[in-house]
């Protein structure tokens, strides 16, 4: 049931008229959410730029997901990434241990390895996830929209009035 | 930018925040539970946790920690907790409180429900740990482990002597059979060599002809005490018959020398009875050690009442402490020595690194712990102090003082965790008097064979030292007030112990641990008592085998003694025979040639004699001779100067 409604969220998007722009930036800010492991704290500042940046909401939370999927095999990086920063590269020492004990900084956890890590990489991967998932969103919709239309889960899910009240909202 | 979301977001934050605000007691509770089972390993139980943000307090009521040694009792519990955290450090994610109390604690108290981990979470957490078993004090906790595995939980000497009662139950009337024996057979080997040895001595006494050797002797002794002297002239007559007797007398001493050299040898081919009886007895000390094999009677063990007693229980309470000061170190490290002055700790994920300031507080800080409570019936109370996550920077160490009382009872607890260096050094030193003797949690407290020790009471010293790698550690226990325990009647084993126990009334132990990186580790417990006691066993076993051996003895002697005794009566019949025969033989050669020398003496004095007064004779009368000639000589020439003077 997980799978299906992934699927649906999925489906939803690309079958709205959301720009694809939008989707592909709300997508890859997604990125920020779900390669991190979780911290409240961040949620709120990802959240807030998702939700006050002009990015699908739904699309975020997509990539927030399919993400923390991706977690499980980029994590072992990102620890070996984050170490890296934070103890390696000897000129940051002076920049961490201001940021480490100033107040609310140290709540974000952005000490630990992987957390660090994980942002670096969510952060290196925004632009290409930005151009891949715009570029996969316009050729759905140019060439495979009207295919999978016809399939059956489609009239399961209903779609056509997902779409008029999605639009409604996004605009 | 959608403005128009930023209130809605403001208004989410808000509801989300004030929702953990809401529910902040119940998520510190979890939080509180599941780190309290990740360090202790054991169900921890939070009765009410409260938090109040005008003061940033925490009270925490009815908090139990289970014992995963014990499940249904508790490590301790606490009846209130309260605290307040510093606000400027809170908001740099440092928890830094000033002043905590502790009220009501209490240790060992029994539980209600199991307090075991789900195997699910215990297999999580032992995976977790899994990563410390190549540790120094991991290493050092399964070797005292295995000590103990291997320490004795109940007396051995007991169960020994328990052997040897069985063993000498064994030794029925008819244990001993004639044809186990070997003396029996040896015995009649020594009877025919009795007889061999007698016939030969007496073909060598025969050899001698004693009787043939004397008669010469004899024949002229008798011809010279025929003799008569008188005269000069008997002397001339006496001298052939002197000569004769005389050349008897050589031969008369080869014969004595003869007897002599065939005497000795008499005397020792059949050697002197107690050399025999001594062969015999050897013979059958052999045939009763063989017999003693057969019951396998079991060796005098080595008495280490200590180490039976407490081995196991303080091997264990060594491994709990090690346990609890390999926790102290893993979460209040000491500076290591590395190129980064990060403090590098595993978690989630990944690694948190610290970035401490000199100026800044520490992430976690209690720099006073105000605790209270009761163990057995002493109500303790004391301070712990600076316990922190970086004992490097705060630069103080973690100091602990317990102390209680209750009548002649009292307890006294000192530590000192300094980690503010490289080489960490922790020392411990717990003193409690009066402690009841069935809490010293000694193995098989009610045993049968040990003394009851329900009215005793002790007193216990514990001192340890962990510097780096190296740990010493040292208990002394001293318990008095022991009594024997009433024996029932039939029970020898028992009484036998009881008899062992007797009239010790108080132990002295001393458990000794040391431990260097490289090492193995060495644990001993010894007492006081272990010498006394392994004399009286020693004494008693040493009885008891005594008595099977003289049970076996008993029956072998019954089946030899009187085949031993023939043996030896005809041994001593036939030597005394053989020995008389020559004695005899000894003696009448002796006194025939004494009696020749005699004879020879007397006549050569005789002879001298007679000689003599011939001589003298004869003097006397040249003397006269001489006179007479001198007078005759004078009147002569008397007559000649009156002739001449005419």
């Amino acid at each position: 049931m997980f799978w299906l409604k992934i699927l649906k969220k999925i489906l939803t998007i690309l079958h709205s008229e959301i720009s694809p722009l939008e989707i592909a930036a709300g997508f890859a800010l997604g990125a920020f959410m779900g390669l991190p492991p979780s911290n409240f704290v961040n949620y709120i500042v990802v959240f807030f730029f998702i939700m006050m940046l002009k990015v699908n909401v739904a699309a975020a939370f997509l990539g927030s997901g399919i993400f923390a999927l991706l977690s499980i095999l980029t994590d072992p990086l990102a620890d070996k990434i984050g170490y890296f920063f934070l103890v390696r590269l000897e000129f940051l020492k002076n920049f961490w241990t201001w940021l480490y004990n100033i107040p609310i900084i140290p709540f974000t956890r952005f000490n630990n390895t992987v957390m660090l890590g994980s942002f670096i990489i969510a952060a290196l991967l925004f632009i290409p996830t930005v151009i891949i998932v715009k570029k996969f969103v316009l050729y759905y919709r140019a060439n495979l929209r009207q295919k999978v239309e016809k399939w059956k889960i489609m009239k399961l899910f209903n779609l056509s009035k997902f779409y008029s009240i999605y639009d409604n909202v996004n605009q | 930018m959608r403005w128009k979301f930023f209130i809605p977001f403001l208004i989410v934050v808000g509801v989300v925040t004030i929702f953990n605000i809401l529910f902040l007691d119940v998520v510190l509770k979890k939080a509180l539970v599941s780190s309290g089972e990740a360090v202790f390993g054991a169900k921890v139980e939070v009765g009410q946790l409260k938090t109040r943000f005008s003061d940033l307090s925490i009270t925490i009521k009815n908090l139990a920690v289970a014992n995963r040694d014990d499940v249904w009792k508790n490590l301790f519990e606490t009846e209130k907790i309260s605290f307040s955290m510093k606000p400027l450090p809170l908001l740099s994610a440092k928890f830094n409180i000033k002043e905590m109390s502790i009220e009501g604690m209490k240790f060992g108290s029994p539980r209600k429900t199991s307090g075991a981990l789900p195997p699910k979470k215990l297999k999580k957490l032992e995976k977790k740990s899994a990563d410390d078993k190549d540790g120094f004090f991991s290493k050092i906790m399964a070797s005292l482990y295995e000590k103990g595995k291997s320490q004795v939980a109940s007396l051995p000497v007991a169960d020994n002597i328990a052997e040897a009662r069985k063993g000498l139950d064994k030794i029925s009337s008819d244990f001993v059979k004639l044809d186990d024996l070997e003396t029996p057979k040896e015995i009649e080997k020594f009877r025919n060599a009795t007889t061999e040895k007698y016939t030969r001595n007496e073909t060598l006494v025969k050899n001698l002809r004693v009787s043939e050797r004397i008669q010469p002797i004899s024949s002229a002794f008798k011809e010279a005490s025929g003799l008569k002297l008188s005269t000069i002239e008997d002397v001339k007559a006496a001298a052939p018959t002197l000569e004769k007797l005389k050349n008897t007398l050589p031969e008369g001493n080869k014969l004595i020398q003869d007897i002599t050299t065939a005497k000795e040898q008499i005397l020792s081919d059949f050697g002197s009875t107690a050399d025999v009886l001594k062969q015999i007895d050897e013979m059958k000390k052999r045939d009763i050690d063989r017999l003693s094999q057969k019951l396998k009677l079991p060796t005098m063990p080595k008495v280490n009442i200590a180490e039976a007693l407490f081995g196991g229980v303080w091997i264990s309470r060594y491994n709990k402490t090690i346990y609890y000061i390999a926790l102290a170190r893993k979460y209040m490290p000491a500076r290591k020595k590395s190129e980064e002055e990060k403090i590098i700790v595993k978690r989630l994920k990944g690694r948190d690194i610290y970035f401490p300031h000199p100026a800044a507080p520490p992430k976690f800080l209690i720099e006073k712990i105000s605790i209270s409570g009761v163990v057995g019936d002493i109500n303790f109370s004391g301070v712990i102090k600076d316990i922190t996550n970086d004992p490097a920077l705060l630069g103080r160490p973690t100091t602990v003082n317990i102390a209680g009382t209750a009548g002649r009872r009292s307890l006294l607890i000192n530590g000192v965790l300094d980690h503010t260096s490289e080489i960490p050094r922790d020392t411990l030193s717990v003193s409690y008097k009066g402690l009841e003797g069935s809490a010293l949690g000694i193995s098989d407290i009610n045993s049968d064979y040990l003394p009851s020790f329900e009215k005793s009471s002790a007193g216990i010293l514990a001192e340890g030292s962990f510097v780096g790698d190296e740990i010493n550690g040292k208990v002394s226990i001293v318990t008095k007030g022991l009594k024997v325990r009433d024996v029932p009647s039939g029970d020898e084993v028992r009484k036998i112990m009881a008899d062992v126990w007797k009239g010790i009334d108080s132990i002295s132990v001393v458990a000794l641990l040391t431990s260097k990186k490289g090492e193995d580790v060495r644990f001993s417990v010894s007492s006081d008592a272990d010498k006394i006691l392994q004399d009286r066993i020693s004494r008693i076993f040493g009885e008891k085998v005594a008595e099977a051996r003289r049970k076996i003895e008993q029956q072998v002697s019954q089946l030899v003694d009187g085949k031993k005794n023939e043996a030896l009566k005809e041994f001593e019949t036939k030597k005394k025979a053989v020995t008389d025969e020559i004695a005899s033989k000894e003696s009448e050669a002796r006194a025939q040639v004494e009696q020749a020398k005699a004879k020879v003496t007397e006549i050569e004095n005789k002879i001298k004699e007679i000689e003599e007064r011939e001589k003298s004779r004869l003097n006397e009368e040249k003397k006269k001779a001489e006179e007479q000639l001198k007078k005759q000589g004078g009147e002569k020439l008397e007559d000649l100067k009156k002739n001449l003077f005419k």
